[in-house]
């Protein structure tokens, strides 16, 4: 018994050790390693790293950058996960009814999904470009004097970023609830047209709670990545004007990357990472509550 | 009479779906039709299309950006780490999806709990560990760091599709003398067709439109990938904006072409992915 045991360990240890090795040595260890870093006074050139206790964190928190880029983070996440979200259900709720062309309008608005957010990125900065777009639209119909400055001004810098992303990313969510409406049974609705129940009563009654699963997965997933958003900033508008757009992880690159503090760097992707778990762990308990069976 | 017609044809959702189709297909009209104008024209009438075709700014555009090396290079980095992930990370989660024990829950868990982690938070030590194992700005570096970072979630999506699989067919084989390696190879992972599916085109958009890593740990002459080039020639040349789009749209056509040609499996990938994982 105690062979058949040894010989189960063994054969595991084969079949998972080449994505252990590769997984823990380039991304797990230096995960970890970066908490060490943070407590340190590790600089980009120098030999000798010291150990300095909690230095790093206590002079983020006077970090006046520091902090707005985590307010920048928290309600960057907050908006986009909302509407890409919120869109992507109601896109795949209309989807869902009796419209024609269906499958072409979902190849289209997948579409851009496929691109690199840098890519996006450009094309946005041209958008927002004063004298090359949208506002020479609204110059034209002589709206000119309250067209916004979007990435210009530092009231709707994050707001217009946050729309550049949302163009290219709609479609994925949209894909994910269509997905999730199909998995719903169609005798549930037919029951309830019996009982003379309408479209809206529908909706809020079977198609939403039966949708919690998916909702769950959409949440935490879009969650995660719009707090690690860095491309659409860095393309768009490097965290400016001010520090109106800079978010954890552009302070985090840049500080690391030009100026070569490496330590204070890795404090930041600490605090980002525990942002990300508490946050994960949270909305999970929340959002699992939410999901019926049936 | 008016409202009937609206209800019958469903008006509002087709408008509304109509917005959005607008707002998504938008950018890549506008990359596509500035890509090819002149200076002037971008100038006098931004939006419209363009009156001659300036097919010389793609010329331009794919001498500067080097396109054939960091076409190249894009293939070989999203390729080797497409056979990574399939090969190791199935392998990986078929003992955690069939054998029940402590470790291989742990190493489950070890492995999940990376999706939770910011690519971020594991980028600056990353730099030391590459540059310790003397593979900093090397393909094999990135290739491994692509492959590390995307383990996570791939994992995932195999253990979770494996758990569907029943077991008879295995045991059969193993009752025939198959060992383990070979019942595997033989038997199981032909029957990972449509996760395997997933995972490719997954991972491929993941790592062909992936920035932050190739600009931070594969630079230098004739390194870079079709997405940080764009931003190389950016910086480089201050380009006007027909050359930008221009390198924009090259960078782009392969994932376009791709996605235009293999649709449904896209779409149900994405989805399944998201949903079923």
């Amino acid at each position: 018994m105690l062979n058949v045991k040894k010989k189960y360990l063994i054969i595991s240890i084969v079949f998972f050790l080449p994505a252990l090795l590769i997984y823990v040595t380039f991304f797990l260890y230096p995960v970890v390693s970066g908490i060490f870093y943070s407590f340190t006074n590790w600089q980009g050139m120098s030999k000798t790293i010291k150990f300095v206790g909690l230095k790093n964190y206590v002079e983020l928190f006077g970090d006046r950058r520091f902090i707005a880029s985590i307010i920048n983070t928290f309600e960057f996440a907050l908006i986009y996960t909302v509407l890409q979200n919120g869109f992507g259900i109601i896109l795949a709720l209309l989807m869902d009814m009796k419209v024609l062309f269906k499958n072409v309008y979902r190849s289209i608005i997948y579409m851009p999904s496929v691109i690199s957010t840098l890519v996006v990125g450009f094309v946005w900065t041209y958008i927002y470009n004063p004298t090359l777009g949208v506002n020479t639209i609204f110059e034209a119909i002589g709206l000119g004097a309250i067209a916004p400055q979007w990435t210009g001004d530092i009231h709707t810098a994050l707001l217009s970023l946050i729309i550049a992303s949302l163009s290219a990313s709609v479609g994925t969510s949209m894909v994910l609830y269509l997905a999730g409406l199909q998995d719903i049974p169609q005798e549930l609705y037919e029951t309830a047209g019996i009982d003379g129940v309408n479209w809206y009563q529908k909706i809020i009654h079977i198609t939403l709670p039966l949708l919690a699963p998916a909702i769950t997965i959409g949440v935490v997933l879009t969650t995660i990545w719009s707090l690690k958003v860095f491309e659409i900033v860095f393309v768009m508008t490097q965290g400016g004007p001010g520090y109106a757009t800079e978010t954890m992880a552009t302070v985090m690159y840049d500080y690391a990357f030009r100026t070569s503090r490496f330590a204070y760097g890795t404090a930041i992707g600490v605090i980002l990472f525990l942002i990300v778990l508490v946050l994960t762990m949270v909305q999970l308990k929340v959002l699992q509550k939410r999901e019926v069976q049936y | 009479m008016m409202s009937k017609f609206i209800k019958r044809h469903n008006i509002i959702p087709q408008l509304l779906i109509l917005i959005t189709i607008i707002f998504s297909i938008f950018p890549l009209y506008l990359m596509v039709v500035i890509s090819l104008k002149t200076d002037q024209e971008i100038l006098k009438s931004p939006f419209s299309l363009p009156h001659v075709l300036q097919w010389a700014n793609y010329i331009n555009a794919a001498i500067k950006m080097k396109i054939a090396t960091v076409f190249f290079n894009s293939v070989v980095i999203t390729g080797g780490a497409m056979v990574g992930l399939v090969f190791f990370g199935s392998m990986a989660a078929y003992p955690i999806a069939r054998i029940p024990s402590k470790i291989n829950n742990l190493v489950f868990l070890l492995f999940i709990s990376g999706i939770m982690m910011p690519f971020q938070s594991a980028m600056i030590p990353l730099y030391k560990v590459l540059k310790f194992l003397n593979v900093l700005n090397t393909i094999q570096g990135i290739i491994l760091v692509n492959c590390a970072t995307s383990m996570a979630f791939t994992i995932f999506l195999y253990v979770g599709f494996m758990k569907t699989i029943s077991r008879e067919l295995e045991e059969a084989a193993l009752i025939d003398g198959c060992s383990r390696f070979m019942a595997y190879w033989r038997i199981i992972f032909p029957l990972l067709k449509t996760i395997t599916a997933t995972v490719v085109i997954f991972n491929t958009m993941m790592i062909w439109n992936d920035f932050l890593k190739p600009l931070l740990f594969f630079s230098g002459l004739n390194k870079g990938t079709m997405t940080t080039a764009v931003y190389t020639f950016q910086t480089q040349y201050d380009a006007q904006w027909g050359y930008l789009f221009a390198t924009c749209t090259l960078s782009s056509l392969p994932l376009l072409i791709l996605y235009l040609a293999l649709q449904k499996h896209f779409i149900k990938g994405i989805a399944a992915g998201a949903v079923k994982g």
